[in-house]
């Protein structure tokens, strides 16, 4: 892309839009690369919870019905229908593993809430049987197996909350697409109201260059090549003011425990954010040049 | 004798106003020089915005260079544009480019090399009498010499047709006849020539054809003058 390659007979940089220009283009840049870092975060993310859809499952076996046995029978009752369970399903396609989840992990798991292991212990507390699936398990399958094996048997397989939030995370996901193209279309906008400006400023050249025998080429490419510079410029601006807000707030996330997306390390990211003042310097060039042409065709 | 110019009943009027001109049928030869004289008001300058294609008549047919003026398609009349230089009675210098760019601006348009644009450039700039104000911003010029940077912008293309809004109203008569001298080289060079001015005794001294434009309508008056 050159910027200047021969000299320019329009005084654009004087115009108001030079300083007009940068200043929307580096924001709604700003805005971009937010969006285009949100939309990676939350385009891993959903990645991650989709493969966690398949990736886990558990049964509950709850003690219904065992109120008033004494705790011995009671945990003795529920072993037997986990064995059951577990026995059953063991051979049952799709399944890779299942097993029981330790006492040792439900008193650690349920201690923040219950307390030490020996309430643990005496309470009617459900038994958990962890099941990894291959990928394709039929889950309609195993509900009904269940069903058989033991009714009072409850399938959690994660997979309602999870897909709940999916859903939503995939709805954000669709609405910072939208926004990076409402950007887009915004940004265009600003490039041909300072366009248009700049052809009612410089209207007394512009006739002056057609009546010595300008093309319309010669004048709209003034026009492309100004806000191509100032378009770049501000793109730049905006990136430089986007990167380190997004590398602070990525930092803040760390601290507070959420996960890193890997997305933002790929080329494919890498690359999408370095091309965005190429794009954008693009966008304002052509919609500059489109939109001047597009009005000198109504001159004489 | 080629025919550059021919108006064949133009008439021009503004809107629903009254006709500027009317009437008019006057043929330009190649290697013409007129001279076109009128109180102001006449209707000087639309003709001249008719002759540099910067308006269009209402009624009539005008020819230029053998085209119908009408029918020239928009992308074929910077060509024709190029072959017509234009001194402007307010000059319409570029006020941020130098004297040098604002006369070598009608080369650039039409995408002259750099070299060729500086000998020629600088080679007139010299012959006007402003080979030491070639750096100059028109904000930094006098308006005489203002009005030959824009004598020198017309020339500088060689153009066929020549066209001149009181060209010589800001200078000394000195200036002024160094001016006519050089639209006289040209001409002799092959340049149709139109000068439109109030100085009767240049028009005298000079001895071209000369025109009239009264309420509007043209009148030879080359042999009555």
């Amino acid at each position: 892309m050159a910027f200047r390659s021969q000299p320019s007979h329009l005084p654009l940089d004087s115009d108001s839009s030079t300083r007009f220009l940068p200043s929307i283009v580096a924001l709604m840049v700003a805005l971009l690369t937010f969006s285009i870092v949100g939309l990676a975060a939350l385009h891993d993310s959903v990645g991650k919870w989709s493969g966690q859809i398949e990736g886990s499952l558990s049964i509950q076996v709850p003690p219904t019905g065992m109120a008033d046995r004494e705790p011995e029978e009671r945990e003795q009752a529920l072993q037997a229908t986990v064995d059951d369970i577990i026995e059953q399903l063991a051979d049952m396609p799709g399944i890779s593993r299942i097993e029981e989840l330790s006492p040792e992990t439900m008193s650690a798991l349920l201690e923040p809430w219950l307390g030490p292991d020996e309430i643990v212990s005496e309470l009617p507390i459900p038994r958990i049987i962890e099941i990894t699936p291959e990928t394709g398990f039929n889950f309609d399958m195993l509900e009904r197996r269940l069903g058989e094996i033991a009714p009072e048997a409850v399938l959690d397989d994660h997979r309602i909350w999870i897909e709940r939030i999916a859903d939503v995370a995939f709805s954000v996901e669709l609405a910072l697409m939208a926004l990076i193209v409402v950007l887009f279309g915004a940004t265009m906008l600003s490039v041909v109201f300072a366009t248009r400006s700049g052809l009612s400023i410089h209207r007394t050249i512009i006739e002056l260059l057609h009546l010595i025998g300008a093309q319309d080429s010669y004048i709209a490419g003034q026009f492309a090549r100004h806000n191509l510079r100032l378009a770049f410029f501000g793109a730049l601006i905006g990136l430089l003011i986007a990167l380190p807000v997004s590398g602070v707030i990525a930092w803040l996330g760390m601290r507070a425990g959420w996960p890193i997306p890997t997305l933002v390390f790929s080329p494919l990211f890498i690359g999408i954010i370095i091309a965005i003042p190429f794009v954008v310097a693009g966008v304002a060039q052509m919609t500059a040049k489109r939109t001047v042409l597009r009005v000198l065709r109504r001159m004489l | 004798m080629t025919e550059v110019v021919s108006f064949r009943n133009v008439g021009v009027r503004y809107e629903s106003g009254p006709e500027i001109l009317r009437d008019l049928n006057f043929t330009l030869h190649r290697g013409s020089f007129h001279f076109l004289t009128g109180a102001s008001g006449a209707g000087k300058s639309t003709l001249m915005r008719l002759l540099y294609l910067a308006l269009r008549q209402t009624r009539g047919e005008i020819n230029i260079f053998g085209r119908d003026n009408i029918r020239i398609p928009r992308d074929e009349l910077p060509a024709i544009r190029r072959k017509i230089g234009v001194v402007f009675q307010d000059f319409r210098l570029i006020n941020h480019l130098t004297t040098f760019e604002n006369v070598a601006l009608p080369l650039r348009v039409a995408g002259v090399e750099d070299l060729q644009i500086r000998k020629n450039v600088t080679e007139l700039l010299e012959w006007v009498g402003l080979g030491d104000q070639i750096n100059a911003v028109p904000s930094r010029l006098s308006g005489g010499q203002q009005q030959r940077v824009a004598i020198a912008r017309a020339v500088i293309g060689r153009p066929a047709l020549l066209l001149a809004d009181e060209p010589t109203g800001n200078v000394d008569d000195r200036i002024a006849m160094r001016l006519l001298y050089l639209f006289e080289e040209l001409n002799k060079l092959g340049t149709t020539v139109l000068i439109a001015t109030h100085n009767r005794q240049l028009v005298r001294r000079f001895g071209h054809n000369q025109w009239l434009l009264e309420a509007g309508t043209l009148h030879d008056i080359t042999h009555s003058a």
